[in-house]
């Protein structure tokens, strides 16, 4: 058995192993080793639970609210929270009297978690001797399988259970456990709607404020030596897929034709589902149980126990009767199943307006896709979704296995997080790994998240940006609410994209203190903006664009030209905001606000441009629509002009905010060590008299305006604003690595690169254990994209300028250019960069550094020297075919 | 059926040493524990070292010490001694000695202290801070130090110079509990803890963040928040996360009246303010046990200043 979980790969730079069992660090191991497919997120809690524990399914777009606290009578009473959905992975052991347990009972021999990105699994090895002196091995695999056909609904759990020495009458539980709460904020629990054991155990239950509906039905099978699963045929042996990883084949060690009886049970409670299996077990065989997990809620469809029940047992070859169903299924008034579901074919809904979740929508096709399809089959569907995904987003790093892991584990989770067919939903800023911030949705996504998208992944971009087409209504909701024009989007955004941000927190030590990003933080409608702009730039989407970026921008455009005013001189002003930097929470013209709002409205007047010459009457409606007339034009090219942002010209310094250069200037090392950020030691009103920042504020801005500043300005304003930030947040160290490495600070950029891929892998502030950060993933990817490659857009090219860190010798990335496929790889020595571009579209052409423009064919490879640090220049350029 | 707990006072006569006495009695009443006395001679005069003498009215059977296991040790053995003239030698009542064991030992005194509460596998040692010389030099006594040092089992350390009503935990309604956020330090919640469910005291968990100072370099330690990305968040995954990480506490630990409280600053001076600002009865701290020059200044001053008994536990090694 050992060796199902030391085969998973050859290469350990794809695998996360966590050896052990340590209470202190198990609930951010539980993040690290979340499983998920975008659809839903598991974190990696023990099967058979643990008081160290904190489990957790989360539901893409599935909130409730939930009580604030402190309730202050300006702040909403309720705020929207990521719910958590009944464990699916809960699978208790107990031999004879003698549950296995790693917390109190008998000692683990061996204990050892591993994540596999590569396939998108997680293994647990486990051998434990039991009080009684018994030995057992325990192996399990879980995952949410990647399927054809966009089936993001089902979870794949299997356990090898092997009795080492003296065997014992065996009792395995495996249960769909709906007694789960909100760690962080416990709310009432979710309101049992039904339960049942036939046609297959299902567990339908309710969200108490939402009422969104939730289903889980699974099927198991237990097989071993002497027992065989009553309820159906069992395989004597398992397809072994061909290039797979071997322990997915399983022991096929097993025979499984011998028959002795086995005691079977399925227990109904209003809250979960268990399903028993008691047999007498024997030393050194091996059983094998395997449970499939269909879900599916009322955002996809109007019956989700229906759904679910119909697809689990599609997927293992069953079909159940209409009465089954019924008795599964008819558990609301929502409308059924539709009949093609039932039969398990026939014709899919025509496509819906929009993909995904709106509330009780149709039946999606792939319910009849896959029926008749073994676990084998599923999980070998599984790995070619992963292949694929990899093939368009690995990161290959020669020289630095550490990074080459981070990067890979930044990718594993960023892909988990999202889901392509679901335009209803973002991701949170701790995905669906953890319920710290209650999965609200921030600019995180735009900013630091969604380049990985548009490169590797557009179709998940498209539907991230679509959840803000989507949420629009809120947005202008707010603005409306603010007593501005246009859409202001939620800095905490949710199911619908009204404020979920809380107004009071009360902190451990006891102050009630306000918040005001909610308030205040308005660039992150500009943050939108520019994203909507960087996807159709990247992908050349027309489609998106007219059907929603478009308005996004034009939106987002008039809150801009409403929030500035104008002054006697006719100069604007964006007046008390907060920038990136939320250490100065009340700031006038902020450097950042200011710039993003200003190309924000710029690019309003293109989008007005391109609807004009391409898509008149499309303009014609939006223009009457949303109420941008000349005259509103007029003024965004006013505001474009005469928007106030300080930059001195004697030294280049782009001032954060007004008045900031007159602040204290405190210099940050005098209080190294220290165990807090600055705004702790020193108290909110303290740090907001000094430079002190929170995070890369003017430095990200220097990045996102790319090549529209000169590189001795971006160089100046980094070398003035860095000793001055605190980092004291997940977003900042990545941006300083980026613009460092673009800078050639080599050594500076690798440790801040290393800070950034450290923050969850080894939770090196403490904050893991509540999820994973994915701004930090996010911004991870792009320094290498953007600072390690110097990677800049261009109308029809790309753009690199390479600073490979210390001691890389290559790094292989890919790229998608509208609908082309261009593969990057810089090394050290000889330093080059070589292209290859793929894809049907036509030609694109690439430069490195201020070398001359390559255009480059479909199939053709192009090979350019660049020298190692400092500004890159083209030495020679050499063309050839694959 | 559980053996009861035994609660070692070690006396040397003085009455800065006598100061213990009731808080110890107050513990053994708490946890239903057993108070053995014990005095060190560092002269022969006395029976076996760790022998039992006779108390009034009937003492409970105490634990054989064996004469060879004495010899190599190369402890003199000491002549016995009649239970009341202890008593008297130590300047106690016979009411102050009633229900307890009596015994006497003879060596360098910490030695001698560490080891009995060995041997007798004793829960707790409650002392004074200062024993006879300690008291007229005004300071921490070696004694004490050396035992807080050595000691396996947690020491309680009563100052003499505290009100009557303090340093006898007649009230014990807070416990406060300083840490660091190191994991080792989560033996002193649960022993706090333990005390803390039978009286139903409240738990006060204080994290000083600090300054010029790295955080511990255990494995496992959660310090900060370091990252505040929105304190609106934040602050509550933190402070949830900071109280799990004390984990290996009594089962049903969470139904304890636990606060999560932060400060920043100097820790001595926090705990200090902190323990006088909200009263607390006792602070329970665990550390590494060394008092060596430069090192656990935060423990000494918290001996020489703080306004209540301090129960030190061992740090729990990773």
């Amino acid at each position: 058995m050992k060796l199902l979980v030391s085969d998973l790969t050859d290469d350990q730079d794809w695998l996360l192993r966590v050896a052990g069992f340590d209470r202190t660090r198990e609930r951010g191991v539980e993040t690290l080793l979340t499983v998920g497919h975008g659809y839903a997120g598991t974190r990696g809690s023990l099967e058979e639970g643990s008081r160290a524990s904190l489990p957790g399914t989360f539901l893409a777009g599935v909130f409730d609210p939930i009580h604030q606290v402190p309730d202050p009578p300006d702040s909403p009473a309720e705020a929207p929270a990521l719910v958590v959905a009944p464990n699916w992975l809960a699978l208790a052991l107990q031999i004879d009297d003698e549950w296995l347990s790693l917390d109190e009972q008998g000692l683990a021999l061996e204990h050892e978690r591993v994540l596999d990105m590569r396939h998108g699994v997680v293994v647990r090895h486990w051998r434990h001797r039991q009080q009684s002196g018994r030995t057992i091995e325990l192996t399990t695999l879980r995952c949410a399988l990647f399927l054809t056909g966009a089936d993001r609904h089902v979870f794949l759990q299997r356990a090898w259970i092997a009795p080492e020495m003296g065997g014992g009458r065996l009792r395995l539980t495996a249960a769909l456990d709906g007694r789960v709460t909100n760690a962080l904020r416990p709310g009432p629990p979710l309101v049992p709607v039904r339960s049942a054991a036939t046609p297959t155990p299902v567990l339908l239950l309710r969200t108490p404020r939402s009422h969104i509906l939730l289903a889980m039905a699974q099927s198991c099978s237990l097989r071993g030596p002497g027992l065989v699963d009553s309820r159906r045929e069992v395989p004597t042996h398992r397809g072994a897929p061909t290039g797979g990883c071997p322990y997915i084949r399983g022991p096929g060690l097993v025979d499984c034709r011998r028959e002795v009886p086995g005691q079977h049970r399925t227990q109904t409670e209003p809250l979960r589902v268990v399903e028993s299996w008691e047999w007498q077990a024997r030393s050194g065989e091996t059983y094998v149980f395997e449970r499939l997990v269909s879900s599916f809620t009322s955002r996809q469809v109007a019956d989700p126990a229906a759904a679910s029940t119909h697809h689990v047992l599609g997927l293992v070859g069953l079909t159940a009767t209409s009465s089954d169903v019924e008795q599964a299924g008819d558990l609301t008034p929502q409308p059924a199943v539709p009949e093609w579901a039932r039969r398990g074919k026939g014709e899919p809904p025509p496509p819906s307006p929009t993909r995904g979740g709106g509330q009780g929508g149709e039946v999606r096709p792939w319910l009849t896709g896959v029926r008749g399809a073994t676990a084998s089959r599923l999980l070998d569907e599984h790995q070619e979704r992963w292949a694929e995904r990899w093939r368009a987003a690995d990161v290959q790093i020669v020289g630095d296995s550490v990074a080459q892991r981070a990067l890979r584990f930044a990718a594993y989770h960023l892909m988990i997080a999202a889901d392509p067919e679901d335009e209803h939903v973002s991701i949170g800023a701790r995905t669906l790994s953890g319920e710290a911030y209650r999965g609200h949705v921030f600019w995180d996504v735009e900013t630091y998240m969604l380049p990985f998208f548009i490169f590797t992944w557009p179709a998940a971009a498209r539907a991230l940006l679509m959840y803000r087409y989507h949420t629009l209504d809120g947005a202008r909701a707010k603005a409306n609410r603010m007593g501005y024009r246009g859409a202001l989007y939620a800095w905490e955004s949710a199911a619908t994209g009204h404020e979920a941000t809380a107004r009071w927190v009360r902190t451990p030590q006891g102050e009630v203190i306000p918040i005001f990003t909610g308030l205040r933080a308005h660039h992150v409608s500009a943050d939108v903006a520019y994203a909507v702009w960087q996807y159709w730039r990247a992908t050349a989407d027309d489609d998106f664009f007219l059907r929603a970026g478009a308005e996004i921008v034009l939106s987002t455009a008039c809150f801009w030209a409403s929030r500035a005013e104008r002054d006697a001189q006719g100069r604007y002003h964006i007046r008390g905001v907060i920038g990136p930097d939320e250490y100065h929470e009340r700031v006038d013209d902020s450097a950042y606000t200011n710039a993003m709002a200003r190309l924000n409205l710029e690019y309003g007047r293109e989008t007005v441009a391109w609807l004009r010459q391409h898509h008149p009457r499309h303009w014609q409606e939006m223009s009457d629509r949303l109420d941008v007339n000349d005259r509103e034009l007029a003024l965004w090219s006013d505001v474009v002009q005469r928007l106030a942002i300080s930059d001195d010209p004697r030294t280049g310094l782009i001032e954060q905010f007004a008045g900031y250069f007159a602040l204290e200037d405190l210099d940050l090392r005098a209080y190294e060590p220290r165990t807090a950020a600055m705004q702790v030691l020193l108290g909110r009103e303290r740090i907001a008299r000094t430079q002190v920042i929170k995070q890369a504020d003017v430095v990200l801005l220097c990045h996102l305006l790319g090549d529209r500043l000169d590189r001795e300005v971006i160089a100046r304003n980094f070398d003035y604003y860095e000793p001055r930030c605190d980092h004291a947040s997940s977003l900042s160290p990545s941006t300083h690595a980026l613009l460092a490495a673009r800078l050639g600070r080599l050594e500076l950029a690798r440790r801040y690169f290393h800070q950034a891929a450290t923050i969850d892998l080894e939770d090196s502030m403490g904050n893991a254990a509540l999820g994973i950060h994915a701004a930090a993933c996010g911004g991870l990817w792009q320094v290498v994209a953007f600072g390690i490659a110097g990677m800049q857009l261009a109308e029809d090219g790309l753009a690199f300028d390479p600073h490979l860190l210390p001691g890389w010798r290559s790094v292989d990335f890919p790229v998608q250019w509208r609908g082309r496929r261009l593969d990057v790889a810089i090394q050290a020595e000889p330093a080059q960069v070589c292209f290859r571009l793929s894809g049907e579209a036509g030609p694109l052409w690439v430069r490195v550094g201020s070398g001359p423009k390559v255009p480059l064919r479909p199939g053709e490879m192009a090979r350019i020297d660049y020298r190692g640090s400092g500004p890159a220049e083209a030495a020679a350029a050499e063309l050839g075919g694959e | 059926m559980d053996q009861r707990r035994l609660i070692l006072v070690p006396l040397d006569g003085s009455p800065a040493s006598r100061t213990a006495l009731p808080a110890a009695r107050r513990v053994a009443e708490i946890v239903d524990g057993e108070i053995c006395i014990l005095h060190v001679r560092e002269q022969p005069s006395g029976p076996a070292l760790g022998a039992p003498i006779p108390s009034l009215p009937s003492p409970p059977t105490p634990l054989p010490v064996g004469q060879d296991q004495e010899r190599r040790r190369g402890v003199r053995v000491a002549h016995a001694a009649s239970a009341a003239t202890l008593t008297s030698q130590l300047g106690l009542t016979a009411a102050e000695t009633a229900s307890a064991t009596l015994v006497e030992a003879v060596g360098a005194p910490a030695t001698a202290i560490v080891r009995t509460a060995q041997e007798r596998h004793a829960w707790l040692i409650v002392m004074s801070t200062q024993g006879e010389r300690a008291w007229r030099a005004r300071q921490l006594g070696s004694t004490t130090a050396a035992v807080i040092q050595q000691a396996e089992c947690g020491v309680l350390a009563i100052r003499p110079d505290m009100p009557e009503s303090r340093r006898s935990l007649a009230s014990l309604a807070r416990v406060l509990v300083p840490l660091d956020g190191s994991p080792g330090a989560a033996a002193a919640v649960a022993l706090a803890a333990d005390l803390v469910k039978r009286t139903g005291a409240r738990l006060d968990l204080l994290h000083v963040a600090t300054l010029h100072k790295p955080p511990p370099a255990e494995r496992g330690t959660m310090v900060g928040p370091r990252y505040l990305d929105q304190p609106g968040h934040e602050w509550s995954a933190w402070a949830q996360e900071f109280l799990r990480r004390f984990e290996p506490l009594p089962q049903g630990w969470c139904a304890l009246p636990v606060e999560l409280h932060t400060a920043h600053g100097d820790p001595s001076e926090e705990i200090l303010r902190f323990a006088r600002e909200q009263g607390s009865d006792l602070i329970a701290t665990a550390w590494r046990q060394t008092l060596a020059l430069g090192r656990a200044e935060v423990v000494k001053r918290l001996l020489a200043e703080a306004p209540c008994p301090i129960l030190f536990v061992q740090a729990a090694h990773p």
